[in-house]
């Protein structure tokens, strides 16, 4: 960055950091800051510090949230009897695009891996079992993902929840709406067959 | 000239690569390790998705790039479905996958390790998975050259060894006098039964394992000579190692 003048070139270094941006892409949009107005960068600068320093994890779920609980943890005409264990927020907003779920939610910030050395301890599974303790809880829904880290995590959780008595569920697997049963796996299509329903 | 390779292989371990590929570590028949890019797979319409879930076997074709492989095609063989349905299983796999990643050199193919490969996997998800793990350690050092010496003395040749004393550092048993010479050396007093069912490890067929009788004694120290002679070759302790540990 030898030919930029030293705030510009801070300006690219610190966005070539960001994920899934090279240095020509950091041009590309250093420049666009620098070609837009000043207010449009303060507001940039500004929501980047606020998110920052605003958002934390849910002292409930662990969600990330800016008021704690956070806005499902504090809506009281949900289902309190269940809980939906997901691994990421990103999660929590897929389902509640659904609008099906009307219970709460526990965010793991992250799966076990065995292979990358992340196990149990580094998850928030500690925060859901004093959950459980102090709230009534009937049903866990475990919807971590169908990777071989998400079921290492959902076996984990049904080793641990099921002896407490409280009912372990996983989510469903299938055939994805809009897919071929050509193209279709073995594991995905025998997992379908196993969980088939009435009609 | 890029070239297509159309070839068996095992996936090993599958990391995240931009928004919706992976990186893939396949252990491939004709081509041995190697890492390839899968494109997409992260989508709902992927339709590599099912052959490159990992520990799977499978049917590949690779577009060999030249620093990347791509994989273009892929079809599931065996997924080796128990290694999913169960946790320990399933740290066994990924410990054995973890393993052969670490041992096995980049762009060296032999078939028959190959085919042993494919074996320890199916073990894993048939026999009980303790003795499948602990005998794939033992024939993957024996196949890659790192095989304890367990018929004369690992430091002196003497071929009558006397006691059963193991040093992971000087790569085998120790005789009488070679271990009364080495004070301060990390040695393991073992078992002769030990002994036995490591010799008969070494070299009874794969099919048979579930047949022998193993005292708890003879498991922990197995487990702790092969602990030690893995970490002195690796030098490093792995890390589903201990994840598997802690899962005990």
């Amino acid at each position: 960055m030898l030919h930029y003048a030293d705030a510009v070139a801070k300006l690219i270094e610190e966005l070539a950091k960001l994920p899934g941006i090279g240095s020509k892409t950091a041009q590309r949009l250093a420049f666009h800051i620098l070609r837009g107005s000043k207010e449009d960068a303060y507001n940039l600068a500004k929501a980047v510090v606020n998110a920052k320093e605003k958002v934390g994890y849910c002292s409930v779920c662990c969600n990330l949230t800016d008021q704690n609980p956070c806005r499902i943890c504090s809506n009281t005409g949900r289902e309190s009897s269940l809980i939906c264990v997901v691994e990421d927020p990103r999660d929590v907003a897929a389902f509640e695009r659904t609008r099906e779920y009307k219970g709460y939610y526990h965010v793991l910030q992250g799966a076990i891996s065995p292979m990358e050395g992340i196990g149990p301890d580094r998850l928030k599974i500690k925060e859901l079992l004093e959950r459980m303790q102090s709230q009534e809880v009937t049903e866990i829904i475990v919807a971590t993902n169908s990777s071989i880290e998400g079921e290492a995590t959902a076996m984990y959780l049904a080793k641990l929840i099921k002896p407490l008595g409280i009912k372990v569920t996983r989510l469903a697997q299938g055939i994805p709406v809009g897919g071929d049963i050509e193209y279709a796996d073995e594991v995905t299509l025998s997992r379908a067959f196993a969980g088939r329903r009435e009609m | 000239m890029p070239e297509i390779l159309k070839t068996n292989a095992i996936v090993l371990r599958a990391r995240s690569y931009s928004e919706a590929d992976q990186l893939l570590t396949l252990y491939t028949e004709k081509a041995g390790k190697l890492t390839a890019i899968v494109k997409g797979v992260k989508k709902p319409k992927s339709k590599l998705r099912g052959g490159v879930q990992v520990f799977s076997h499978t049917n590949v074709d690779l577009f060999l790039g030249k620093n990347l492989a791509t994989v273009t095609q892929a079809e599931t063989i065996n997924t080796f479905a128990p290694l999913r349905e169960d946790l320990f299983r399933m740290g066994c796999g990924a410990y054995l996958a973890e393993l052969l990643d670490s041992l096995i050199p980049e762009g060296e193919s032999d078939t028959e390790l190959f085919s042993l490969v494919l074996m320890g996997f199916y073990l894993l998800s048939v026999e009980e998975p303790w003795l499948a793990t602990k005998v794939m350690e033992i024939r993957l050092l024996r196949e890659l050259g790192y095989q304890p010496q367990m018929e004369s003395c690992a430091n002196c040749g003497q071929i009558k060894v006397a006691g059963y004393y193991f040093s992971s550092e000087l790569g085998g048993l120790l005789c009488d006098q070679c271990f009364r010479d080495k004070p301060g050396m990390a040695i393991v007093k073992i078992s002769g039964e030990t002994c036995v069912i490591l010799k008969q490890l070494m070299s009874m067929e794969l099919t048979k394992i579930n047949r022998l009788r193993i005292s708890a004694n003879a498991k922990k120290e197995l487990a702790e000579i092969l602990d030690l002679h893995i970490i002195n070759c690796l030098g490093k302790k792995l890390k589903s190692k201990e994840f598997l540990d802690n899962l005990a």
